[in-house]
């Protein structure tokens, strides 16, 4: 007996020093950063692109090094559960002493990640890849120390809806479907205003369970209605399906427009060839985006193609523009970090709000949104399935392409 | 027996006094991890209880997800401080609970789970459909409890989780023990001697729910945030009842014993394995689950029992 509790006690003693000491010892040599993405579940597809684009940076990061020390990104698993993302943010802030936070995906994780922030004075420093809910940016925003680099929800639907006035001859009428969930009903009620508001006719709003197995009700009710377009806010798989059902039902708008989730190549592999030609899409960002390199960092914000280039390389596989924003998310808290010349929150933060640049992603600025301090990447882009690739068309100064319309019915194809 | 009354009360104290102790000399995370691991007891010894009646059940995120949302909206709609919106969860998790049970309870073993699963899943979708009520998709937003203080929190949560275990006691000294293990074990042969099988089964039910309406009141108010999709996952239906299957099912200290060693197992392989946590924890339960069919509990009572033989009185059946 009293052998086990000798064995017992060494054996915690050694554990408590094993876990202290080295924490004690790396802290004055690295630069720690803390990145919660959702690892595993229904978010880790989008997570481990975030999470590349981050290795990446820290790796070019730590070639020259950030005040003569070491980037260390600690990445923890949220599992896309709330209660989850709050342990380890808490487990970043308190047991390993983390400079900032960098990434993460998802609205609700992000409410809960930063209500759990709200105790600590001052609040921790992040540049958040994930939090794009409008919610957040009021609930949020005006945090000085909270850098947003992903397009609040209005961003999509400001640009789909001048995407749509430039487009000629100007549709006129836009049934918008949506999925049921935060997602698609935040955006598809900012859609509504936005159309309304710039005079198109929105004949009808309505919503759909996400991963339904057959819309065909929807799709005939739109259908009878023959909109100019059809606008639908959804996730992959419903895109697939609407894709689809809508080639079967011969259903003919003029447009076919989505958001981002039409963009991926397993999309445009699902629905078959040449199914989703002429169909245009919201985007963030695209590898065919052309930015030039920035003049200030051109070694970490090389151009597009150079930076999509060394990507594919190591990764062996295209970017997603998760993989860019959590990149540039990182580079531009080094940067900011160097700026300041010390680990000193408020001195970051404000060498951080200085930061003008080109980036692969375009240009960098934090500057003021809706009711945010601090956002940045304003821009989205439209783009059109051509050919099977993918060309942008919208805005004009970063268009790769002409807008084929409208679009050829699925009888002349 | 009096050595084992010994060792038991002792446990129970030295668990009480760590409880009470240890908390003051943890920081964030560990307070927050002491959060989620008092609402998983409350969870899975609540869900204890539906099985000491036999009832074979996956509704449990239901009725977390009903006292999330009752909470939240009486103090997003009227102001009501936290307390009085956990008990509002908590009766209205119950009485929802008292009317499906009425109906569904008449149903047994897999058919009575598969109606439990689509109660949770037909409630989220009832309150994803009425948003000009409960903000839909969107998602209530509260205030920080305690303004975000972890250590309160936790003995809020921690009050929550001794209920359900202290009514679990409750029930094994009382009338209800036998009771509850007659329907448990030939419902049909409990009916035959005189028992309104329907009407315990509806009680243990509505006991259940309350437990975790009660918790499920306090969450909002602890994440500061919730949507449907996380008031009603049905994850936390699974979790409620692998914890007391692995710690031991029917015992009081099975579900308590479970939900400790699965959140913090859980958390451990989380920080360790990165990716591949889900697919460790995933084996290890299954070769626990296998290996130990009456769980944790059983296998120390297996241990302890060898080393300190307990004379059995014949005649006596066991009634658990």
């Amino acid at each position: 007996m009293r052998k086990m509790t000798m064995a017992v006690g060494l054996g915690l003693l050694f554990g408590s020093l094993g876990m202290v000491l080295p924490v004690a010892w790396a802290a004055e040599e690295e630069i720690r950063i803390g990145a919660v993405w959702g690892l595993t579940g229904p978010q880790a597809g989008v997570s481990q692109e975030g999470r590349r684009g981050m290795e990446m940076a820290q790796d070019l990061l730590n070639k020259k090094g950030v005040l003569g020390r070491k980037i260390r990104v600690i990445f923890e698993d949220d599992k896309a559960d709330p209660a989850v993302a709050v342990s380890a943010a808490e487990k970043l802030i308190t047991q390993d002493k983390v400079v900032a936070f960098v990434g993460g995906v998802g609205s609700t994780i992000c409410n809960a990640m930063l209500g759990a922030f709200e105790k600590y004075t001052p609040k921790p420093l992040g540049t958040l890849t994930g939090c794009g809910a409008t919610t957040i940016e009021q609930r949020f925003g005006k945090e000085r120390g909270y850098f947003f680099v992903h397009p609040w929800e209005y961003y999509y639907q400001t640009t789909m809806r001048d995407f749509l006035l430039s487009v000629t001859p100007r549709p006129q009428t836009v049934f918008i479907a949506h999925e049921d969930r935060l997602y698609g009903t935040s955006h598809s009620k900012m859609a509504e205003e936005y159309f309304k508001e710039a005079g198109f006719k929105v004949v009808a709003r309505e919503s759909f369970k996400s991963g339904a197995p057959d819309l065909t009700p929807l799709l005939t009710r739109a259908k009878a209605m023959n909109p100019d377009v059809f606008y639908w806010i959804a996730y992959g798989a419903d895109a697939v399906l609407v894709t689809k059902q809508g080639k079967e039902l011969n259903f003919n708008p003029r447009m076919y427009a989505s958001t981002v989730q039409l963009g991926t190549q397993e999309y445009r592999d699902a629905v078959g060839k040449g199914n989703a030609e002429t169909f245009v899409g919201i985007t963030v960002w695209e590898p065919i985006a052309a930015f030039p390199a920035s003049k200030e960092w051109p070694e970490v914000f090389p151009s597009t193609r150079d930076w999509v280039r060394d990507y594919t390389t190591r990764f062996k596989r295209e970017p997603h523009y998760y993989s860019i924003m959590s990149y540039v998310a990182l580079v531009a808290t080094a940067k900011g970090i160097e700026a300041a010349g010390s680990l000193e929150r408020d001195r970051v933060l404000g060498a951080m709000e200085k930061i003008n640049t080109m980036t692969p992603m375009g240009p960098l600025k934090f500057s003021p949104s809706k009711f945010a301090v601090n956002h940045a990447f304003k821009q989205m882009m439209i783009f059109q399935w051509q050919k099977g690739e993918k060309v942008l068309v919208f805005p004009r100064d970063v268009a790769s392409g002409m807008l084929m319309h409208p679009f050829p019915a699925w009888t002349q194809r | 027996m009096r050595r084992r009354v010994t060792v038991a009360t002792t446990g129970v104290a030295v668990l009480g006094l760590a409880c009470l102790g240890v908390p003051f000399l943890l920081g964030n995370y560990g307070l927050h991890l002491l959060v989620l691991v008092s609402m998983y007891v409350a969870l899975s010894a609540s869900w204890n209880i539906l099985t000491l009646a036999g009832q074979l059940t996956l509704g449990h995120a239901g009725f977390f997800g009903v006292g999330a949302y009752t909470s939240a909206l009486l103090a997003l709609r009227l102001g009501v401080p936290f307390p009085l919106g956990m008990a509002g969860g908590a009766v209205g998790a119950a009485i929802l609970a008292a009317g499906v049970g009425f109906i569904c309870l008449r149903l047994r073993g897999v058919y009575l789970a598969i109606a439990t699963l689509s109660l949770v899943e037909a409630l989220k979708i009832v309150v994803l459909n009425v948003p000009d009520f409960t903000e839909g998709p969107i998602g209530i937003t509260l205030s920080p409890v305690f303004r975000g203080a972890r250590l309160p929190a936790y003995f809020v949560m921690l009050g929550v989780a001794i209920l359900p275990v202290l009514a679990t006691v409750w029930i094994k000294r009382s009338k209800l023990h036998v009771i509850f293990g007659s329907i448990r074990e030939d419902e049909g042969a409990a009916q035959m001697l005189g028992i309104n099988t329907t009407a315990y089964k509806v009680f243990a039910f509505a006991l259940s729910a309350f437990f975790a309406g009660l918790a499920g009141g306090f969450y909002p108010h602890y994440i500061t945030y919730t949507v449907p999709d996380t008031a009603f996952n049905i994850g936390l239906s699974i979790e409620a009842q692998i914890m007391p299957i692995l710690g031991g099912l029917y015992t009081v200290a099975g579900p308590v014993v479970g939900a400790v060693v699965l959140t913090l197992v859980g958390e451990y392989l989380r920080t360790t394995f990165g990716a591949a946590n889900l697919l460790i924890y995933g084996i290890a339960m299954v070769l626990v689950i296998l290996w130990f069919p009456d769980g944790l509990v059983g296998l120390g009572r297996r241990w302890w029992q060898a080393r300190v033989p307990v004379p059995v009185r014949e005649g006596v059946a066991d009634v658990r």
